[in-house]
């Protein structure tokens, strides 16, 4: 399908006091030309921004969405089998941590077995609080 | 979760706008699952082509892509997005994915 | 803390000796005035540093209604004084400390806004937006299993992706191409032009692919013709949108600035 659209009809020089219909132009269109063009001259008052872009704005909206997206309760992805493979995976990774803690816990003489097998570091600093 | 919003003044703004910033964040988690299964079935259908892949592993990686992209739209309709919403304008580097997968 | 005041800069023009506009609006509601000097005129407003400073602005920028109610202000005050004479907008946002200090810009950039405001006198930008249309989906109904492949629906669903794909990527190069032809066509025509990254769908507010984001500048009298010419580079599976006149924002971007040639073609 072939389609024109036009903002204003075309009518060159604009006598009215508004050339592209004002209010009826494409937000998108001003904000990328005010913000994207036009003469840049740095002002007394910094604006950091004025190398910004539109693309950083909106992803900064996105970003900043995800701090508070939790707390408003979209959380869907940790309940989704699609998406919670890592949630789960890590879920089970802390249950054989805090078995394994517990059975050092209780089991001095495997603790010391441990120790000196993983590392003379650790055998060295034994013996030296030993002595 | 609403009562955390309102002790925080700061969160005002984003509560005022609320089904914008689930949107906006839902869009988000999906596009970068979006990502991942395009490139998987980007990496199959390569392997596919240069005869990698036996007929079995094919098929096997046919049926979880085709599952994936079930699935996928599923969260896409339960969020009232549509598949060109699942993409990140990276400016001079283009879109994040191709357009119209 | 009090509420110190700075200078809202909109616009700079050519100083035809023209009367101060006298009911024109600025950013957050401040009249705005004229600053002459040197042949040129600066139209500014006075704003509050409380909404206006460095810290404010900081928070504001990201507030969108905040951003369009500003930026459309702003655009609108440049629209209309570019009405009565060659005007060079100046990026969103553009505070002084006073109006000494706009004065004096005025007089040190002097040679700069001559060159910029000769170059767009009587001249109108035109924008033309081309998007690939979205081709049809026919690799949708078949997405579900069956059509004789139940044996191996992985398989299948594999090979029909394949298909879309290459068909996607044959439609992508007609596209951009398309797009490539009509920019150099009117490119040949405009005074200059510009192509700008392309907008994403939630900008354009389409769902089509945006491949061209085309500026032109285009002699006061030669809006139609141009109209005429886009009109004969349509062609089925691309749209092209054209906007305008618009105050020619793509083209007063000052050399120092810009960082390279004015105009590509």
């Amino acid at each position: 399908m072939i389609e024109s659209k036009r903002s204003t009809p075309g009518t060159g020089r604009g006598g009215s006091a508004s050339l592209s219909g004002g209010g009826a132009s494409n937000l998108g269109d001003i904000l990328e030309r005010v913000l994207d063009r036009g003469v840049v001259i740095a002002g007394d008052i910094r604006v950091n921004l004025l190398d910004i872009e539109l693309l950083t704005i909106k992803l900064r909206l996105v970003i900043a969405s995800v701090d508070t997206a939790k707390e408003m309760g979209i959380d869907w992805w940790e309940h989704d089998p699609w998406l919670n493979g890592g949630g789960r995976h890590l879920a089970e990774e802390n249950k054989r941590l805090r078995e394994r803690l517990a059975v050092l816990e209780e089991d001095r003489p495997t603790l010391e077995a441990r120790d000196a097998e993983s590392g003379r570091e650790s055998q060295a600093e034994v013996t030296e609080h030993g002595e | 979760m609403e009562s955390t919003l309102k002790t925080q003044p700061n969160r005002l703004r984003l509560d005022a706008n609320k089904s914008a910033v689930e949107r906006d964040l839902s869009r988000l988690v999906l596009t970068l699952v979006e990502l991942l299964r395009q490139l998987v079935e980007r990496q199959s259908l390569r392997r596919m082509e240069q005869g990698e892949l036996s007929d079995e592993q094919i098929e096997t990686l046919g049926l979880t892509l085709m599952r994936l992209d079930e699935a996928m739209k599923d969260l896409c309709e339960r969020f009232e997005l549509s598949p060109s919403d699942l993409n990140i304008d990276l400016g001079p580097l283009g879109p994040l994915l191709p357009r119209d997968r | 803390m009090a509420s110190e005041a700075g200078t809202y800069l909109y616009a700079v023009a050519t100083d035809l000796d023209k009367p101060a506009p006298t009911d024109l609006t600025g950013v957050s509601g401040g009249a705005v005035r004229v600053i002459s000097h040197s042949g040129l005129v600066a139209y500014v407003s006075t704003v509050s540093l409380d909404e206006f400073g460095e810290e404010p602005l900081r928070t504001s920028m990201e507030d969108l209604d905040w951003l369009s109610r500003t930026a459309r202000t702003h655009h609108q005050v440049v629209e209309t004084v570019a009405v009565s004479a060659p005007t060079a907008p100046v990026r969103l946002i553009t505070v002084y400390s006073g109006d000494e200090q706009v004065e004096d810009l005025l007089r040190r950039r002097r040679e700069d806004f001559s060159e910029v405001l000769a170059r767009i006198a009587g001249r109108w930008e035109w924008g033309v937006k081309v998007y690939a249309e979205a081709v049809g989906p026919p690799s949708s109904p078949e997405t579900a299993p069956g059509g004789g492949e139940e044996t191996n629906p992985g398989t299948a669903y594999l090979k029909r992706r394949q298909a879309s794909l290459r068909d996607r990527e044959k439609d992508r190069r007609h596209a951009v191409a398309a797009a490539d032809e009509i920019h150099e066509t009117l490119s040949a025509y405009a005074v200059a032009a510009r192509r700008h990254r392309t907008q994403d769908p939630q900008l354009s507010g389409r769902q089509e692919w945006m491949v061209l984001n085309g500026a032109y500048l285009i002699d006061g009298d030669n809006g139609e013709e141009f109209t005429r010419i886009l009109d004969g580079l349509r062609k089925p599976g691309i749209q092209a949108e054209l906007t305008g006149p618009w105050v020619p924002y793509s083209f007063t971007v000052t050399a120092d600035a810009a960082g390279g040639p004015d105009g590509s073609g």
